[in-house]
């Protein structure tokens, strides 16, 4: 029973542990649409776009390009804060998750530590 | 070999037996809260003034709590997250297979000194707490059950060996079970189980508890399925969970959609879909991702169904499919928006104005990337017709063939049967652009399930509880007597209406409600007695032939032969997929066949009125079964009728005069007791009594009469004569319940009508406070001048509006006749004599 423990303790939980980690680091990528978000990257915010219209008029053109280029930059803008976001809480559930880590594979000896502690205290 | 002692599961057996993980989870709460309180101490110690105990001393006594709390902690976690459940991968013990509570079952079963293995089993389960709100639902106590299985069971001993051998049967057959439904262990539930299907005495014991063994099933694996699913809606962590988070960079990608917000509601951000995952319209939804991202051009669908059916079902499913990443990688984790035409219509001003707003919705659509369009009840805004009726005149139908073969244009169209017969099959050239998917009516198991999730909710609510015999018999009725909806929305309609019901009458009752009340509701919706017979509906059943002869003189051959039919049928003898009843009543005129027939609309269906009358003979053509059932176009208008009343009686007035086309059409619903109308749609008749009339062959019985022969033992020799002479197809004859003879009316019959007639008079005078006396010579009188031998007494109506109605009616409005006044009325002058008021 006492292996049987071990192996539940120290592979059995950590594997479930690193199943659930690795579901939250995918979810930050689900959730901030990574993919969509870098394909997009560069295209005009919400596809709001000017046509250029037919024929050549040069301050239509311009006026077009100055506006599609415009829309495009707020898309940049805020698409950088949605990839800093993510890049947040990506580093964020990385160290939770080394830290919880750690916790478990200590707690045995913390909880052992702390008895004697205790006893040392009362004595 | 069931290996018990060596098996996986023994471990937790054992620690179960030795350690008490109950008593284990009290002591974790004491360290807790000691560690808590103490710590506290600890840190307000420079605060106290009176401390028996020194800081370190408080500390240690802390740090020791924590320590047991957090190794009692682990053990518990240890026991339930891994001896509870062993791994079984690569085992090839049969225990292994037992969870927990099974194999303790099966050791204490095995160990029984009183009982026999079977019965110690059983008994041991069915006081599983787990199990106690099943029997609940079904009205059963677990007393009760234990009660009533001792008793068949008696207390039979069995050897060692027979036990074992006993058990590893059992077992045997509860892991197929438990395979079957793709289980990894076999939980108690599916011992239940094995034992119900496999033991005649627990079948027996079910028997006299007069409960299914599949109902039982039923119930508890309702109540496995919502445990299961609340447990797995609660690990928020698992992926399928996250994933019903909607993604903000996936909205910023796509484009802008300003007037579709405006007009819209998205279909995505409603979770409605059944958390039990009630596979409803599976294949549907599956034809529906398929039309979405159709290579063929066109990438639209159109769904075909009654309102009702489940269609908005099937949609919130599919956008919930789709939502959630389950459906093809083009189509996830796009939008489901549904254009809210009424609005749109409403707000526009103008036919142009909504073409604007419409095309840009369609533009934004197509622009966004994302979208897929919804547009319910599509056929109001199609075609010439205007769909329309006068919902909005609005056709889009140029506009949609302009966008439907556009490549990322998508639209699902949601329409009826109807709707599709008569707008979409005119629009052919739209209609090849759309998938069309047909979405069926759920079935009443699929309906079961429906109503069980919808029981919860409502559980939850009002705080009854929903018995499972309550929700059988609202399936079993819905199916039966409501036609104006399909499955599921019937049944939720009933059940809707009965927990109506229950909260109108709760005042007093209990909070359970029951399949009594289910009935009481449906009975007093359609105004029939449904369920078991009330006494009021036994006694007419029961006393039917009387009830028809207060107002029906003679034919006591037919009346009775009625009255047993409808009996049979009541009883439920009858197979329950043919009408109530169905009767060709032959004889001549004015013998009292229509009254009969009357008579049994007011008798079974409570009023006159319930009677939907047919004169044949305006069915002479072929075509002319359009106005009976209606074409795509137009409904018709028997279908109609019956649809909007199915509790009714059918009279067909000279039956033999119909076209044989329209004889046909009768054939199969005397046959199956449904039939389908002009646009498609089924119609029931298994809630009427069909009664067709003849006077073919009326002579034949004239005659037989005259030489006095006895009508019953005439039937067949009549029957055979009017099928020598090519009247009616044998076919057609055999398909009623019983053919009826009408006799001709003697003299004594005549009187008793005028005598039934005036008295219909008298007593509409006596609600005038004028009082009528009948006379013998009266009577005498009026049998005399009603009596036409080949009109039967149809004559006898008008000869007595005639003779006594009109000159009542004359002295009333020239005011001859006044209140308390008594008259009767001369039988050879026919005036109106006063007398004194103590003739």
């Amino acid at each position: 029973m006492i292996l049987l423990f071990f192996e539940w303790y120290y592979k059995e939980i950590p594997q479930k542990f690193y199943k659930i980690w690795s579901n939250y680091l995918w979810f930050w990528g689900y959730y901030f649409s990574l993919g969509d978000t870098l394909r997009t990257f560069f295209s005009p915010w919400k596809r709001i776009y000017e046509n250029y219209g037919r024929g050549f008029d040069i301050q239509k053109w311009l006026s077009a390009f100055v506006g599609n280029l415009f829309s495009c930059f707020i898309g940049m803008f805020l698409r950088s804060f949605l990839i800093i976001a993510l890049l947040i809480a990506e580093i964020l559930t990385i160290a939770i998750g080394i830290l919880f880590l750690a916790f478990w594979l200590a707690f045995p000896l913390i909880l052992i530590s702390a008895f004697i502690k205790g006893l040392i205290y009362i004595i | 070999m069931l290996d018990l002692k060596n098996s996986r599961i023994s471990k937790a057996i054992f620690v179960e037996k030795y350690f008490f993980p109950g008593m284990l989870d009290i002591f974790k709460v004491i360290f807790a809260t000691g560690f808590i309180y103490l710590s506290a101490i600890y840190f307000s110690y420079p605060f106290l003034n009176s401390a028996s105990f020194s800081k370190e001393s408080i500390l240690g006594a802390a740090l020791i709590l924590f320590s047991l709390w957090g190794w009692l902690w682990l053990i518990l976690c240890f026991f339930s997250q891994k001896l509870k459940e062993p791994a079984i991968k690569g085992s090839d013990s049969l225990a292994d297979f037992l969870d927990l509570d099974s194999a303790k079952a099966i050791i204490k079963a095995i160990h029984s000194k009183k009982y026999s293995f079977s019965l110690s089993l059983f008994l041991t389960l069915v006081e599983m707490p787990q199990f106690k709100l099943a029997f609940s639902r079904l009205l059963l106590s677990r007393e009760k059950i234990s009660k009533t299985a001792q008793e068949i069971w008696g207390k039979g001993e069995a050897n060692e060996g027979n036990r074992l051998e006993e058990a590893e049967q059992i077992v045997m057959s509860a892991l197929k079970m438990a395979a079957a439904q793709d289980l990894e262990r076999i939980p108690a539930s599916q011992l239940l189980f094995a034992i119900m299907e496999s033991h005649p005495l627990a079948q027996k014991t079910l028997f006299n508890l007069g409960v299914s063994k599949n109902d039982i099933m039923e119930t508890i694996l309702w109540q496995e399925k919502t445990l299961s699913s609340q447990k797995t809606r609660k690990k928020f962590w698992l992926k399928e969970n996250l994933l019903k988070k909607s993604s903000i960079g996936r909205q910023w990608a796509a484009g802008h959609t300003y007037y579709l917000n405006l007009y819209s509601r998205d279909l995505t951000n409603f979770k409605q879909a059944l958390s039990l995952g009630i596979l409803l319209h599976e294949k549907q939804i599956k034809q529906a991702e398929d039309a979405l991202i159709s290579s063929n051009g066109s990438t639209s669908a159109l769904l075909v169904g009654e309102p009702g059916a489940g269609r908005r079902m099937l949609l919130s499913n599919l956008a919930n499919k789709i939502s959630e990443g389950r459906s093809y990688r083009s189509l996830n984790f796009n939008r489901i928006v549904e254009i809210n035409m009424p609005s749109l219509i409403t707000s526009s001003q103008g036919i142009e104005e909504l073409e604007v707003i419409l095309k840009s919705i369609f533009n934004e659509a197509m622009r966004a990337g994302n979208v897929i369009l919804v547009i319910r009840e599509i056929h109001n805004y199609i075609g010439s017709h205007f769909g329309a009726r006068d919902v909005a005149k609005v056709n889009i139908s140029g506009m949609l063939a302009e966008y439907v073969s556009r490549p990322g244009f998508r639209l699902i169209g949601i329409t009826t049967p109807e709707g599709f017969n008569r707008v979409w099959q005119q629009n052919q050239e739209i209609l090849s652009h759309f998938a069309k998917i047909e979405v069926p009516p759920a079935t009443p198991k699929e309906t079961l399930a429906i109503l069980e999730e919808s029981t919860l909710e409502i559980e939850r609510q009002t705080k009854f509880l929903i018995s499972f015999p309550a929700l059988e018999e609202i399936i079993e009725l819905a199916d039966r007597y409501i036609s104006n909806a399909p499955f599921p929305k019937k049944a939720l309609d009933v059940l809707d209406g009965v927990i109506i019901y229950k909260i109108r009458n709760s005042r007093r009752g209990s909070n359970l409600v029951l399949k009594k009340e289910v009935d009481a509701l449906v009975s007093e919706k359609i105004e029939i007695p449904v369920g078991e017979a009330s006494q009021k509906e036994k006694d007419v059943l029961l006393n039917l032939e009387d009830i028809i002869h207060q107002r029906l003189v003679g034919q006591e051959e037919a009346v009775s032969e009625i009255a047993n039919a409808l009996r049979r049928a009541r009883a439920d003898i009858k197979n329950g997929k043919r009408t109530l009843g169905s009767f060709l009543f032959l004889g001549p005129t004015g013998v009292g066949k229509t009254e009969t027939a009357k008579c049994l609309a007011r008798a079974y269906f409570g009023s006159e009125k319930k009677m939907i009358r047919l004169d044949m003979s305006e069915y002479q053509e072929a075509g002319s079964i359009k106005k009976l059932i209606g074409d795509g176009e137009n409904p018709g208008y028997f279908t109609t009728m019956v649809r909007e009343d199915p509790f009714s009686l059918i009279l067909l007035d000279e039956i033999e005069k119909a076209h044989p086309n329209i004889l046909d059409l009768f054939l199969q619903i005397l046959d199956e007791g449904r039939s389908t109308d002009g646009s498609g749609r089924i119609v029931d008749f298994r809630s009427t009594i069909i009664i067709a009339t003849s006077n073919a062959g009326a002579e034949l019985v004239r005659d037989a009469v005259k030489k006095g022969k006895n009508l019953s033992e005439y039937k067949q020799e009549f029957i055979d004569e009017i099928l020598k002479k090519g009247l009616f197809r044998p076919e057609f004859l055999n398909r009623f319940d019983a053919v009826v003879l009408f006799r001709t009316l003697a003299e004594e019959h005549l009187r008793k009508i005028a005598q039934l007639m005036l008295e219909e008079i008298k007593n509409g005078l006596a609600q005038k406070e004028i009082n009528l006396v009948i006379t013998s010579d009266l009577v005498e009188k009026m049998a005399e001048i009603g009596f036409y031998p080949e009109f039967g007494a149809r004559e006898m109506r008008r000869a007595i509006q005639e003779k006594v109605e009109n000159i009542i009616a004359k002295a009333m409005l020239s005011g001859s006749l006044k209140t308390s006044d008594t008259i009767k009325i001369d039988p050879e002058t026919f005036k109106i004599i006063k007398v004194s008021k103590d003739i």
